[in-house]
Order: structure tokens, then sequence, then C-alpha cells
């Protein structure tokens, strides 16, 4: 297979000429909406006044939810989510109306001018620590139990507690939130959306305009960047639009400036996490006590599962013998959370080893032996808290491999030596050094989410047509599929044409999440390219008068024995000879199985794992950072394609760097937003990525899962090594007087938090 | 002047006209919406992400200056030169740059690529040597979310420099005033048709426009007229004396850049830090001045310089020194008719040593949490001149001159000693989004620290930055 082949759309991308939602041609008669947002966190809304758009000299019309022809209703999972405040208001910056106008321009400015008269209610929850004390939570606790945690911490020598915050991260895809809605004849709609999920925009269009799926197409050639903040979210906005195409039966674009999709769209959740571990005087864990918060917003959206992410990665490599774990979803009165690549991930990693850290300060030992003697293994035990058995850990195998390409022990060495001179000297630098590895679980918790739908067409020109439910937000999943078909027939890539996602060709599709994305469709792809293939192989055997059997696709061309025809001459002669070249494919992921009340069972197909080790810099005296190295090593199981695998590992760990140190949501006393663009907002930059900077693939490593072809899944699982950044601060922090609190860095990791948790 | 008849903007060497369009429309607006050239992208509209970079080809093809085409209102920019990312090639004739990127895997969901391939192709395009930190600073204003960088670095050294040239048509420069929906545009191109110009009552100067043109609509109800300095040719002269420059208002900040590396050498570092060339070729000295934040990045630098601003209005010229010039949180003396002229820099004497330093979440074009500029003279460790200033601390860009003076004559440790025991006397910093008060404090007590120990070891700086 092509396993370095470059991403399809590469040079459209570097010529400007790949056409995002917003870049389609207008039609002469589409509007353009601008959102109203409540500038308020709680109140009860007494009137939308929209009395000054009288004077405009311009074209207006406005919409709000009591226009809405079916129901108000988007929520993926429970009820009660509305695309439009309908009587409350429940956090500062939600949507309350559109106004649409000629240009953008013309809405935008129109939208300004739109009052909400509100009653305000009780103060609104704007932390966690707030919604906790009142009990505002969204659902009964999700709870990780194993063992006896009460026993196991009496019987442990040692125990300590802590406390720490992990802050919130907003998506910044490039491509802010955009839709355009065509309203067609007898209640047909089209919908373009920059989603990462065209069914839910299918089925929320269907709710909110009454009108059954099978009229509405939900369609996305390319997202600019989707990164879970378009899984759920991109609902809102495509409803938005079709209600208001529904009203003026008119093509309608909702495109959000940045500003109001960064206070009107949900983010990573922020988490507030306390904690106990009993542990023996050789770090060996026995008992852990944690109690997540993690901020759901207003309403629920995919909270629930993200959190049950983040129990099922509170043990990362390390085997607990005894586990309670409540997770309980705070309800407040900001914008709701919602999927981030890692999707609860990142967070519960964060936990445990946050733990480690704290244990291997309080006994004075090194970081690398708590771990050590808590690793997943034969001795240990290989079981998860919720029960799935970790059958062949890849702990060792990526340790020793991250050890040679990082240098790591030499390195330890020369940093103490680094960290006494500037001691000693009364120089204000510190470094740190940390290797952490991670176990990623592959496979959406819920297993119904795990189906996915291929469509191919093979044309009597041999030209093969290729689509499936995945869609492209730049993680190169349709090179990876179309490398998949190209394979099965043996043909070269540039024979498949790859098309636009589309609901109307593969239906009921699952959302491209949860790094599943060639695994689902790349089979499904790969199933229906077969079905085909095998017609093909038929008719070939009655051409040549061979056994099937010995019809060898390749290059190309089709053999056996001495004769041959092309691809593009078989292609036509099964049209010739009426067999269709045309089918589905449909994939399962199997062996899956979960009890959600529980929280037991398998949820997870297979796991990834990974190493990094990251060398941080400090500047005690201002509180500057930098990482300076990074040294990676991913199990990607048989990649499909190493280059693009590689650009996943690079940029999901850089962006696992801005959640950790740099991007900071900061809100107002009366819970705006206030960090609403990159002026405020800062992502990492060219600058801030470690300059020595390793990544590579484990080698020989094919998944032991009969996934396509023995591939394993890459997007979220390199974010969370960055996590090895935020403990080598800690270590850099540590080394900096004896007086430092380390336990006390919160994440993000920024100036401010690293002076406080040096000299606090 | 030919006023309100030629409505054209060179776009990719081809001559586009300017037509029914409102007064508030921006050059990426207008390309994307009027032109439906599409490649240049909206990212976020305040001139931080790079997706709009578009280049303003000022010289026939050999000074290519790239710029945020969202800070840029199209009355701004008539009878300029423009090259967008369609200008430098397609699939089918790409540039080498657009060739390097797809093939080294430097875009991902592609939607921020055409504004990196403007910056780097600006930055092939010049005289500089390609390295990472060449690389790192003309990408400062870029931002990138999928790749995490590194294969666009890699892509950009894949580039040899013999073959970057862009081919494009160049017409002359011209200048206009224009008219656009209720409001005009004028472009004067002499100092002194201000005069005449500034009895229309409701105006609003503009300058590089990168602060003010984050404002929708630019002008408020009542005005109907924006005179623009970006024209006037004494605005943008540059003099140097033996002992001090003297620099246009509408100087930019990437000139003085350039200029101040071989004259105010320590002044580089921070200048590196404002903004990203895609701002710093549009933003003027004059308008970082007078748009007066109290963190706005020169001013304390120009503080401990002991510059002279020269004001010109109808009633004539007057000189006065900067620590006159700013009166409150965004605000300075200068009258409604009024504008800075020049900015006399006195060239420091080689025996004071020049300290700026600039703390922020992020290196790169981040607005300072706090900043402090040191200008000091030192004999057998005793401090015997010394300007301090700051930015981030107070409601202005705050001139330390109770504290230099309560520094001076005393012994470097001491006085330093006495800076940091007795910091709260003398700033006052709030908890922002940029960082809380606790750590203002405590970092401008780390900076002091810092100071001393360059002092000591005779060193210019230490930072995280130098590892």
């Amino acid at each position: 297979m092509n396993n370095v082949a470059i991403h399809d759309s590469s040079i459209r991308h570097t010529t400007g000429q790949a056409i995002y939602i917003d870049d389609i041609p207008d039609q002469e008669n589409l509007l353009h909406g601008a959102l109203v947002l409540s500038k308020c966190a709680y109140g009860k809304i007494k009137k939308i006044d929209f009395s000054r758009l009288k004077n405009l000299t311009f074209y207006t019309k406005t919409v709000s939810a009591k226009n809405i022809p079916g129901k108000n209703e988007i929520g993926p999972i429970k009820n009660g989510e509305p695309i439009l405040a309908d009587d409350n208001i429940t956090y500062y910056g939600q949507p309350v109306a559109v106004v649409l106008a000629k240009t953008f321009q013309e809405a935008q400015y129109a939208s300004d001018l739109v009052k909400i008269e509100i009653d305000h209610l009780d103060d609104p929850i704007l932390t966690l620590d707030d919604a906790y004390s009142k009990n505002s939570f969204h659902d009964d606790p999700i709870i990780l139990e194993k063992g006896s945690v009460e026993k196991e911490m009496n019987n442990s020598k040692f125990k300590k507690s802590g406390e720490f915050e992990i802050g919130g991260q907003d998506h910044f895809y490039l491509e802010t939130h955009v839709a355009i809605t065509f309203p067609g004849e007898n209640d047909e709609y089209i919908v373009w959306s920059s989603t990462q999920h065209p069914t839910e925009v299918q089925h929320g269009v269907s709710k909110v305009l009454n009108i059954p799926s099978a009229k509405i197409d939900s369609k996305v050639r390319r997202l600019g960047g989707g990164f879970g903040g378009k899984e759920s979210q991109a609902t809102i906005f495509a409803g938005i639009s079709a209600l208001c195409a529904f009203i003026t039966r008119q093509p309608v674009k909702i495109r959000l400036n940045r500003h109001n999709d960064m206070t009107a769209s949900g983010k990573r959740h922020n988490f507030k996490v306390y904690f106990t571990a009993g542990f023996s005087s050789n770090a060996k864990i026995n008992a852990l006590d944690i109690t997540l918060l993690s901020n759901g917003g207003n309403v629920l959206d995919l909270s629930g599962p993200v959190m049950t992410r983040a129990l099922t990665h509170l043990d990362n490599c390390y085997f607990i013998k005894s586990i309670k774990a409540y997770g309980y979803i705070c309800k407040t009165n900001t914008v709701s959370n919602t999927a981030f690549r890692g999707f609860g991930g990142p967070q519960g990693m964060l936990v445990i080893e946050n733990i480690l850290f704290s244990i291997s300060q309080f006994l004075n030992k090194s970081l690398d032996h708590v771990r050590q003697v808590n690793y997943y293994s034969k001795s240990n035990g290989l079981i998860t808290p919720y029960g799935q058995i970790v059958s062949k850990p890849r702990i060792e195998w990526i340790l020793d491999e991250t050890y040679k390409l990082s240098d790591y022990k030499k390195r330890l060495k020369q940093i103490e030596t680094f960290n006494s001179t500037q001691q000693k000297n009364q120089l204000p630098f510190r470094k740190g050094l940390a290797l952490m590895p991670a176990k990623f679980g592959i496979s959406f918790n819920k297993p119904s989410f795990n189906q996915a739908g291929a469509l191919i067409h093979v044309y009597s020109d041999g030209s093969i047509r290729l689509n499936h439910g995945g869609t492209e937000m730049g993680q190169g999943l349709f090179i990876k599929v179309a490398q998949v078909v190209a394979e099965c027939f043996k043909v070269s890539l540039d024979q498949i044409h790859i098309t636009s996602t589309n609901t109307a060709e593969v239906p009921n599709t699952s959302a491209t999440a949860a790094s599943s994305g060639s695994d689902l469709n790349g089979m499904a792809a790969w199933n229906a390219a077969s079905t085909i293939k095998k017609r093909m192989i038929e008719h070939a055997s009655q051409l040549f008068k061979k056994p099937k059997s010995e019809i060898i696709f390749e290059q190309g061309r089709i053999l056996s024995g001495n004769k041959s025809l092309s691809f593009t001459e078989l292609a036509f002669s099964c049209w010739e000879n009426r067999i269709s070249l045309s089918s589905t494919g449909f994939y399962k992921t199997p062996k899956i199985h979960w009890n959600q009340g529980k929280l037991k069972g398998r949820p997870y197909f297979y796991f990834t794992w990974g190493a990094a080790v990251s060398e941080a810099l400090i500047d005690i005296n201002t509180g500057e950072n930098r990482i300076l190295r990074a040294d990676i090593i991913q199990d990607c199981g048989n990649s499909l394609n190493e280059n693009i695998d590689i650009g996943q590992i690079e940029g999901g760990f850089v962006q696992g760097l801005g959640w950790l140190t740099c991007e900071e949501l900061y809100f107002s006393q009366d819970g705006k937003l206030l960090t609403t663009g990159p002026s405020t907002y800062k992502l990492p930059g060219s600058r801030d990525v470690p300059p020595i900077f390793n990544v590579k693939l484990l080698e020989n490593a094919d998944n032991d899962e009969k996934t396509i072809f023995r591939s394993k899944a890459v997007g979220e699982p390199p974010l969370l090594l960055a996590i090895s950044h935020f403990l080598a601060l800690k270590e850099a922090i540590k080394a900096s007087s004896k007086n430092s609190k380390p336990e006390l860095l919160n994440s993000p990791a920024t100036p401010s938090e690293i002076l406080k948790a040096i000299y606090a | 002047m030919v006023s309100g008849k030629i409505k054209n903007i060179f776009i990719n060497g081809k001559n586009e006209t300017v037509k029914n369009v409102d007064h508030d429309i921006t050059l990426l607006d207008w390309l994307r919406n009027n032109l439906k050239m599409t490649g240049t992208k909206e990212g976020c509209a305040e001139g931080d992400c790079g997706a709009c970079s578009v280049i303003i080809n000022q010289e026939n093809n050999s000074n290519l200056k790239p710029i945020n085409s969202c800070l840029v209102r199209v009355g701004q920019v008539i009878g300029k030169n423009i090259v967008t990312i369609e200008g430098l090639g397609d699939d089918k004739d790409p540039h080498p740059l657009q060739v390097a990127f797809s093939q080294e895997n430097a875009s991902q969901c592609g939607y921020c690529t055409p504004g990196f391939i403007i910056s780097g192709v600006s930055l092939l395009n010049s005289d500089k040597d390609i390295n990472d930190n060449t690389i790192n600073d003309a990408f400062s204003g870029n931002l990138c979310r999928c790749t995490g960088y590194s294969p666009i670095l890699k892509a950009i050294k894949k580039v040899t420099k013999d073959k970057v040239k862009i081919k494009q048509k160049y017409f002359k420069e011209e200048t206009h005033d224009i008219k656009l929906g209720n409001v005009t545009y004028y472009h004067p191109l002499k100092i002194e048709e201000l005069k005449n110009l500034t009895k229309i009552k409701n105006f609003r100067f503009l300058a590089g426009g990168t602060d003010l043109n984050l404002q929708r609509p630019i002008v408020n109800e009542k005005e109907n007229s924006i005179i623009s300095l970006s024209s006037i040719e004494e605005l943008k002269k540059i003099k140097i004396f033996n002992n001090k420059i003297l620099l246009g208002s509408s100087v930019t900040i990437e000139t003085f850049l350039e200029l101040v590396k071989d004259k105010i050498p320590e002044m580089i570092e921070i200048l590196k830090r404002f903004g990203s060339p895609l701002i710093r070729n549009q933003a003027t000295i004059g308008g970082n001045l007078c748009t007066s934040s109290p963190i706005g990045d020169l001013a304390p630098v120009l503080l401990v310089l002991n510059s002279k601003l020269n004001i010109f209005g109808k009633d004539g010229q007057e000189s006065i020194p900067i620590n006159k010039f700013f009166k409150g949180y965004r605000k300075n003396i200068l009258k409604k008719d009024q504008i800075l002229v020049s900015i006399e820099i006195p060239i420091p004497s080689k025996s004071n040593k020049l300290f700026f330093w600039k703390l922020s979440k992020r290196f790169d074009q981040d607005i300072s949490t706090i900043s402090l500029a040191i200008n000091i003279k030192t004999q057998n460790h005793i401090i015997k001149d010394l300007y301090i200033a700051a930015g981030g601390v107070a409601e202005i860009p705050k001139d330390l001159k109770d504290l230099s003076r309560k520094m001076i004559n005393k012994n470097i440790d001491q006085a330093i000693k006495l800076a940091i025991d007795n910091i709260d006397n003398y700033i006052r910093p709030i908890s922002d989004l940029r960082g809380t008060s606790v750590y203002r404090t405590t970092s401008f007590k780390g900076l002091f620290k810092r100071l001393k120990q360059c002092l000591e070891d005779d060193i210019k700086t230490m930072t995280v930055m130098e590892f």
C-alpha cells in the first residue's frame, strides 16, 4: 500500500483553491444571519426588542425561538437543549435571536441593535465549587468503583490528599462555525455545514423543522479544523440556518465571527479534582478516593460520555487495587462544554499523573520509581478498574524505545547538574525532565456508535467514486480510506475520486470522533470495495476461463496465467455484461460491550500506547517557561500512512501543550468570557514548539486486534502525551527552591501559576 | 490629487475597480465578497491569526510586505499593488513554496495555509537568511492549529531562494481620495494640507489602522471623513544625526526595527515582539503612541530614552517631552486637530546601558502583561544616571522617575534591594486576563533581580529564549 501518500487536498490548500463552506459562491437571494447573544448569565427574557431595526436603510428580518415550527431541541443525548433561548437565559452569550440581512456586515451591524430585556434571576452559578456546594448537577454522579477503598486506605502506611484545577480549552479551529441551508421543493433541504457529524445535523434540522430526515441532505466536503468542537456544536448553528431558510424560503448562511464562536460554542471541560491516595512506603498504590467535578455548563450535551472517558482513563498505565471515583457533572451558567480531542481522557490522565507526582514528592522518590512499581504487569495485575483486561500491555516496549530516543537517563543527570549550578550561583533558570507513558482506549464508549458505512461506485471507464460517513477535518481520513480502496482494487490512488460526506449517500453515520474515523470508515470502505471486487473476480473468471482463486489484481491490471485486462477494461466488460459495479459496505466494531450503569465491561476494542519525554525550562524570576525538547514514541499499529500519523502526533502534542500552558479561558465576575479572540487567548505559535522534537512510530507493531491492515487510531492519544511537559514543569518548580510547592500548580501553567507555585 | 475619480486597486497585476462598497469594508471582505477571491481566509478578523495575509507589493516585486487584510480598509489602499494567494500559483502552476508545503504535509485542515504561504514567500523574497529564528519571526503572526508547525518549518527550508520570485505585473502606485458610502477617505500628500482638511468638523485621523480598524464601524455616526496620514511624505522621513534619530510618525514599526539594528541594538528584541511582521508592516510609531494604551510596547522604551515629540496642528508646531504626553487610560494631550509629526530619540551614550523587557503569556505576538525599560549608567558599582519606565502597571505607560531618583547615587545592590522592597509604593497593577496583580508585582521584582544579574555579569539580558 502507498502508506506515505500526501493529503488529497494539499495542493488545493496551499493555493487557496480548496473550497470551505464560506467559500461556496453566494446565490443571489442568499441571506446572512448574525446571532444576538445574551448579555447576562441567568435571567428570564421579558422581551426581545427589535424596534431599532426599523430605522435601518437596509433589509433585515428577525428570527427567534417562537418561530420554530418543530421542537427547539437538539440535545445529542438528552432533551432540553435549545438552539435559541426560549424563556430563560442560562449563560452569558447564549444565542437568543437571529438578524438576517443581505450581507454579513449588515447582519452583524443590525444584530448589535437588538436589545434583550431581562428579569435577572438568582445569582448565576459560575464556578465548580459553587455548583458542588449548591448541588447543582446535570445528573447523578457517575461512579467508578473497584475493591474496598475504605479497607485498603486503612491498610495503607501513608495517605496523601490534595486538590487542583484543570482548565478548559477553546478548540480554536481556524474556520469558525458556519452553515448554509438551501430550501428546495416539497420540504427538501440541503444543509452544508462545518460539522463532524452530518447525521446529527440532519436529525437536529429534522426536529427543529418537524420534517422527516429523508428530506434533509446534510453535507460537508471539509472542515477548517474540528477537534471535537464541531461534533455536537455544529448542529446548533446548522439548525439555526435551517430555521431561517424555512422562515424566509431563501438560502441562509450563518457564519459566526470569532468572538461569537468563542462565546457561544462549547469547549473542553474544566475540572476540579479532590483526591486521597493510600500507598505503601515503596509507593505502591493501594487505594484511590477521587472526586471529579466537571463543568458541564448550562446543558448536558456530551458531558456524560466525557466524564465516563475521564473515569476510564484515571488508571492510565497503572494497576490500581481499589478505587472509588465520583464524577459530578456540574450544571453552571456558562456555555455548555463539549467534546475536545481526548474527550475527558486528558483530564483523567492528568489526575493520576498529578497524584503520582504528589506521592513521589511525599516519599521523596523519583516519579519514575512510583510509576515502575504500579505499572500494569502480570505480577501487579492486568485488569482495569472498569473490568477490561489489558491483555498485552506495550508499556515496557514503548519505554525501552523512548529511553533510547530521548537519552533519558543521561539527561536526567545533566539536568540535575544544571539545576544545582544555577542554584549555587543564584541564577534564575531551572530545568525539569519528565517521562510518561499513556494508554488510550479506542472505541466510542457507547457501543452503538461504533458502526460505519461506505458507498463505492466503479464506473465503466474504470474510475472509482468513494463516499463514506467520515468527515475530513485535516486529519487525513479521506486519503487513508482512499488508500484502503486503492489497495483492495490494486489500482493507483489517483484512480479513486474522493467526495463530500453526505447523509444522502451514506445514512445513519456516527460522528467522526473518538479517533475512530479510519478504523470504522476504512473497514466499511474495504467491505464495499470487496463486494464489487468479488463480482469482478467472478466475471474475470468467466472471461479468462480460470478458477476464481487464480484471478489476481495487480498494479491496475487483472491477471490470470498469460491473460490480462486493465482495471478499466474489466470494469467496462462488467458493465456490458450487466454486472453491478456499485456497493455499500458496512462495519461494526466487534467484541465491545458496556454497562454504563455499573461502569463495567469492555468499552474499548483495543488500546493505543505512547510515551513522551519532555524537557522544561523556567525562569524563577518571571515565570517565563519553555519546552526545550520532546521525544515521542507512538503506537500506530501497522500505520496506514506514516506521514499523516506523524502529523497527528506532532499536532496533537502541541495542542496539548497549549491546553496545559498558555491557553487560558478568563471569565468576568458576571460570567462573560473575556478571552474571545487570539489577541487575548493564546495558542501555541511556531516558536513554542520544542526546538528538538523527535517523533517516531513504534515499529513492527501490528494491532493484536483485526483492524484495517492491523493499524491503530491516532487522532487523540498524542495530545495526552503533553502531560509529560506539565510534569517536567513541576520538576523544574520543585528544583527552584526548598520552599516551592509544585503540587499547587494548576493547569494551564501560565507564568502567573508558575510563580505562585514557586513563591507560595 | 484626483479626487474621487480613480477607484482602483491592483490585485495580482490586475486593475480592479472599487464600486458599490461601504466605507467600512476591509480589504479581506472586498477580496472575498466582491472579487470572489476566496483563497484569503478570515480566521479572527483582529490581526492575530494571519489566515487573511496578503502582500503589499511596494516596489516592483522587490519589497514584499505581508499584512493582515482584515486590518486594512479598502479606502486605505486605493492605487496600491496587492498580491493574494491566488497570485502566487495554482494547482497547475504552483509556487515552489506551495509545492513544498504540499509535499511536506505542512497543511492539514488547510485553512491557515494560504496565510503561511504569503508570509513564507515574503520571507523567501527578502534578503534574510532562512533559519529557525528568521522563520519563527516571519510566522509569528500566523497560527496553525493542526500541524504543530514542524512540517511548515521543514517545507520552507526545502525551498531554495533562487526560484521564489513572484511573477507579477506591477502598476505605478497612485494616491487618491475616495468617497465610499457616506465617508470620504482623504489622502493628503503634504502636512500643510492638514490645516484646511481639519476644518472639516467630523473627521478622524487614521495611520496604519491596526488598532482603529478593529472598530466596527470605524467612524461614529457623526463622522463622515477619514484623514489618512499614510501618504504624507514628511511623516515618513527618517533622519539620523550623531546624537539623535528623528523619526516621522508614519514610519512603520518594521522600518524602525531595521533602522535601530545599528543605532540602538538593545531595542531589537522588544521590537521583534511588537505584534508580528503582518502588523509591523502596517502599524506606525505614531499610531502606537497616539492610541496611548497603558501597555503600548514602545512608550516605556521611548520614555527612558527621554524622547521628544513634535506636534502639528492648525495653530502650528510644538515640541514636548514624551513624559508629558500621556494623560490617562488611552488618553493623550493631542487636540482634535493635532497630529504627532515626529519623534526625536536621543541616541544614548555608550556608557549607558539599556534593558527592555517584556513579559507575556506567549513570547510572540502577545500583549505585554508587564514591560520594563531601563536606561542606566553606573560607575564603580554606583548608579550615576537612571531612567525607569514600565507598561502594564498603571493606567498609562508609567514613568518611574520617583523610584529612579531614590536609586541614583546608591550602590547597585542597595538600589535594587530598595526597588524590590518598596515596589508597592510605585506600582499598583490590577489582575486581568493577562496575569494576576500578584504576578505582576512578583515578576516586576523578578525583572529587577534580572537587572542586578545583568549589571553584575555585564550581559545584555538573560531569558529562557537563549537556551
